[in-house]
């Protein structure tokens, strides 16, 4: 029987993985014309318009993965070594922030800082200052790394909590302590995971569409200009932009592979015996810990709060008017809100249903039953992980919009990209999860005469069900969230939540997306809280 | 236990039912019911015209059609008619209005149904269908947006495109992206009228314009909607889009026809191919070319010229064609060169923000 689902995944992966794909490999290299060319790669190359896209996007991620770990690293070190009144909050709070749509926290800050912005006429009108704007680089940069950094909060927080006393004491003993120490001992001890983390704060900020989309004005990056060209190209031929999304997948595996050496060099496992015991944050010291997290905290979750009240305001033609009103809620009616609701729980479930029988099933055929098709089925799982957003979409649409398949404008076809995008992340965790049930307890109950088929269902699933549950909530959160594949596959019958605030916003009716993102955050924050009931721990597995 | 494997049974039929969803659906491609002439209860209108193009036009559509439920995808040009290729084989929409130009020559002559109205003989000759698959219903003149506030401000008064070059304006003028907007190519394509076709003038000036700090926005709309709210001084947008807020009330903007010349595309609507719901799609598209219903939409919107001949309507927030100094432009030239001109435009903004 496992065989037979060996057989299925291979032929799932051919069609909804390795058929998109070769499609996109395909369409860069053949022209319309029919013949084998390099064209599109020498003109994305040889003209500045795009190949600085590349450039600015390295640029502009390189800056927000040093800003996270700036912001990120010192914010953990006072969360795990001291004692803070409301650390639970702080905790809550970033992780909310973390995991909000990608372009709400743009477009609330455009509402804040742009030309027309509140602090922004604030400063100019009561104090007289111009403090410019936070479009480009700037902007994008403040975004990103104010939305980041709790990944690198919640990677260091694992770290910082493994190393082991005795070690710090064993550095106090040899004279090294405060802020030597912690630049030479604590960080040092804690390279592998810092590289880690800049790694998915590289990957995010890199492949991220909705903030330089909103908020880079000028300064265009690699994944707007891979839409822009899908949206620019005239006629049926996708080629371009297959062979700018061809471009991003060599560069993002590149980056990948990188990061992998790098941390080849730091290969070593900590696990604390006797873990550091949490001092009070007391004096001079303490003041300015605790106005660093609060402070630091307030200003990320800032946006969220300031889109939610922005909704009740009443507001016409673009523009916020005096008074509070349901209005824009009203409007958001007449705008397909129960079916991007309905739509987006309807994608939500139907996605997660399939990613979790997905994971369970990929994880018990490596860990259980390793092979060498198994294992490349796990490899081949892992592709997405280098797939920008709209990579996908275009994939998809270059794959299914045309026979023997077709798919767009379809609800399957949101399910299948949402599948796509998320597997990665869920089979990695779905393994690690398995790994950690022994393997005697299957066979006391096979030798006990239950079949294996009753075996994996009775036994090794349910074992296996509170990492996957957990696990669940995060990828259902990143669904509902999810804008750079679906802004490509969406129309009026599979729009979701997120589509329908990023069109207000796209087409200026501001009350408009303040209502949708105001659903939509309650949604994620709903399913956040429900996540940390659920496994009780702080951590969190992104 | 047991609640979980029923649980896991049941997440394994959902995975199986979706699985097999998309194979029936290609199977079986819906077929229109109705039978010849008759009207669907659906329309699926694909459109970039603005919220109170839209919201009129479905009002007085339904007026007469009582019996179709219409729903919009909204969109620059550029991403409709995106979306209509990738649907192809299986279209979602039925017909696009707005966006669509007569400068835009055979491009989508594959996605769209070569069909005209009956009307066409109505139309004003200079708008007549020149590809056989667009029904050009209405006219778009550029202007700029210009927020008086913020003009007064500066201290400026801004009359044409000369004065885009005040270095008082760096970084306050908004425009759309014209690899993407219609709005933007129709501005483009003024330029050129105005300065001559690929002539030396044209891309000194566009040179000098776009050093000025232009900001490249992403869709059609924020060129006049962030004018009105204070982000941007001068947006380079169409008469329709400027003059809807100040139908709505807006006190601090004003229209500027360029005094080099201003000039119009002549925008419409077509019948996607393969449309799930035609003779609405159809009644539609004779709605929008007919004296009648151009009468009707003029009448309620005051913000758009139209183009069939015998159309009367007032368009109070639109200054008369006499008051306006017009240039011409050579729509064959622009629809041959169209991708020439916007690398050229590319590669000057490259050089810019390096």
């Amino acid at each position: 029987m496992w065989s037979w689902i060996t057989v299925a995944f291979i032929v799932l992966f051919a069609i909804f993985l390795l058929y998109p794909l070769l499609g996109i490999l395909k369409q860069s290299v053949i022209s319309r014309e029919g013949r084998f060319t390099f064209q599109e790669f020498v003109k994305f190359f040889s003209q500045p318009y795009y190949s600085n896209t590349i450039i600015n996007s390295f640029k502009v991620t390189i800056a927000i993965t040093l800003a996270t770990l700036v912001i990120g690293i010192p914010f953990s070190y006072f969360f795990t070594f001291y004692r803070l009144r409301g650390a639970k909050l702080l905790f809550v709070v970033s992780i909310l922030c973390a995991m909000s749509a990608p372009f709400i926290g743009a477009y609330a800050w455009i509402l804040l800082l742009g030309r027309s912005g509140v602090i922004t006429q604030f400063f100019k009108n009561f104090l007289g200052i111009n403090i410019g704007s936070i479009y480009g680089f700037g902007g994008i940069t403040l975004v990103q790394s104010l939305k980041l950094f709790p990944l690198v909060f919640i990677y260091m927080n694992g770290a910082f909590k493994n190393i082991d006393s005795s070690l710090m004491e064993a550095s106090a003993n040899l004279g090294c302590v405060g802020i030597k120490r912690f630049f030479k001992v604590v960080l040092n001890l804690s390279m592998p995971t810092i590289l880690a983390a800049s790694l998915l704060v590289f990957m995010r900020a890199f492949a991220d569409f909705g903030t330089p989309l909103l908020i880079g004005e000028g300064y265009r990056t690699f994944p707007v200009e891979i839409y822009n060209q899908y949206l620019g190209e005239v006629g049926t031929d996708h080629n371009f932009a297959a062979a700018i999304s061809v471009i991003a997948i060599t560069l993002t595996a590149l980056v990948f592979f990188v990061q992998k050496w790098a941390t080849s060099k730091y290969k070593f496992s900590m696990n604390a015996l006797k873990p550091i015991e949490k001092k009070p944050a007391k004096g001079i010291k303490g003041f300015f810990m605790y106005a660093y997290c609060y402070i630091l905290v307030a200003i990320a979750f800032l946006p969220q709060i300031y889109v939610v009240y922005l909704s009740f305001r009443n507001s016409e033609a673009s523009v916020f008017k005096d008074g509070y009103s349901l209005s824009s809620y009203r409007a958001a009616v007449d705008k397909l809100l129960w079916r991007s609701i309905n739509n987006t729980l309807l994608l939500g479930i139907g996605s997660l249903a399939i990613i979790i029988v997905l994971s369970i099933l990929i994880a018990y055929l490596v860990v259980r039953r390793p092979s060498t098709v198994n294992n490349s089925i796990d490899t081949v799982s892992m592709l997405p992980y280098i797939m920008p957003g709209s990579v996908i979409g275009i994939a998809m649409v270059v794959a299914f919009s045309r026979p023997p398949i077709v798919l767009t404008g379809t609800m399957a076809i949101m399910i299948a990209s949402f599948v796509i995008r998320r597997m990665p992340y869920s089979i990695r965790s779905a393994n690690a999860t398995l790994m950690q049930i022994p393997l005697s307890i299957e066979e006391a109950s096979i030798s006990l005469g239950t079949s294996k088929l009753k075996t994996f269902v009775k036994i090794t699933v349910p074992m296996m069900s509170n990492g996957i549950i957990s696990g669940a909530i995060l990828s259902w959160v990143s669904i509902v969230t999810e804008l750079s594949s679906s802004i490509i596959l969406y129309n009026n019958r599979n729009i979701t939540l997120t589509m329908s605030a990023y069109v207000a916003i796209s087409r200026g009716s501001y009350g408009l997306a303040c209502a949708f993102s105001a659903i939509l955050t309650l949604l994620t924050s709903l399913s956040l809280l429900l996540y940390l009931y659920i496994s009780k721990s702080e951590d969190i597995k992104i | 236990m047991k609640r979980f494997s029923k649980l896991t049974a049941m997440l394994l039929a959902i995975m199986l039912a979706i699985a097999i969803l998309p194979l029936s659906a290609t199977g079986t491609q819906e077929k229109p019911a109705a039978a010849e002439g008759a009207l669907e209860k659906e329309l699926v209108l694909y459109s970039s015209m603005t919220e109170n193009d839209l919201t009129n036009l479905i009002k007085l559509f339904n007026a007469k059609y009582p019996d179709v439920k219409v729903e919009v995808v909204n969109g620059s040009a550029g991403e409709l008619t995106a979306r209509i290729t990738a649907e192809k084989y299986r279209p979602q929409g039925d017909l696009m209005w707005g966006g669509l130009s007569n400068s835009d020559g055979m491009v989508y002559s594959e996605i769209f149904e070569h069909w005209l109205t009956e009307y066409e003989d109505e139309i004003m000759p200079d708008y007549r269908s020149n590809n056989g698959f667009y029904s050009l219903d209405h006219l778009s003149t550029i202007v700029f947006c210009v927020n008086t506030e913020l003009e007064k401000e500066l201290g400026i008064e801004i009359k044409g495109y000369k004065d885009l070059l005040n270095p008082k304006l760096k970084g306050k003028i908004v425009m759309p992206d014209p690899n993407s907007s219609s709005s933007a190519w129709n501005n483009v394509c003024n330029m050129m009228a105005v300065y001559g076709n690929d002539s030396p003038e044209v891309w000194d000036f566009i040179q000098k314009f776009l050093s000025n700090g232009v900001v490249i926005s992403t869709s059609s709309s924020v060129a006049f909607k962030s004018v009105h709210t204070g982000e941007y001084v001068v947006g380079l947008t169409y008469e329709d889009g400027a003059s809807t807020l100040l139908k709505s009330g807006a006190t601090n903007i004003r229209m500027v026809y360029p005094e080099e010349g201003a000039s119009a595309s002549a925008f419409g609507c077509a019948l996607i191919k393969g449309a799930a719901h035609p003779n609405a799609a159809k009644a539609m598209i004779n709605f929008l070319m007919s004296a009648e219903g151009q009468s009707e939409l003029g009448t309620a919107l005051e913000t758009l010229r139209f183009t069939n001949s015998k159309a009367v309507y007032d368009t109070k927030y639109l200054p008369a064609s006499s008051e306006i100094k017009w240039v011409s432009r050579d729509i064959d030239w622009l629809i041959e060169n169209k991708r020439q001109v916007l690398d050229h435009w590319n590669t000057i903004y490259a050089s810019i923000h390096k």
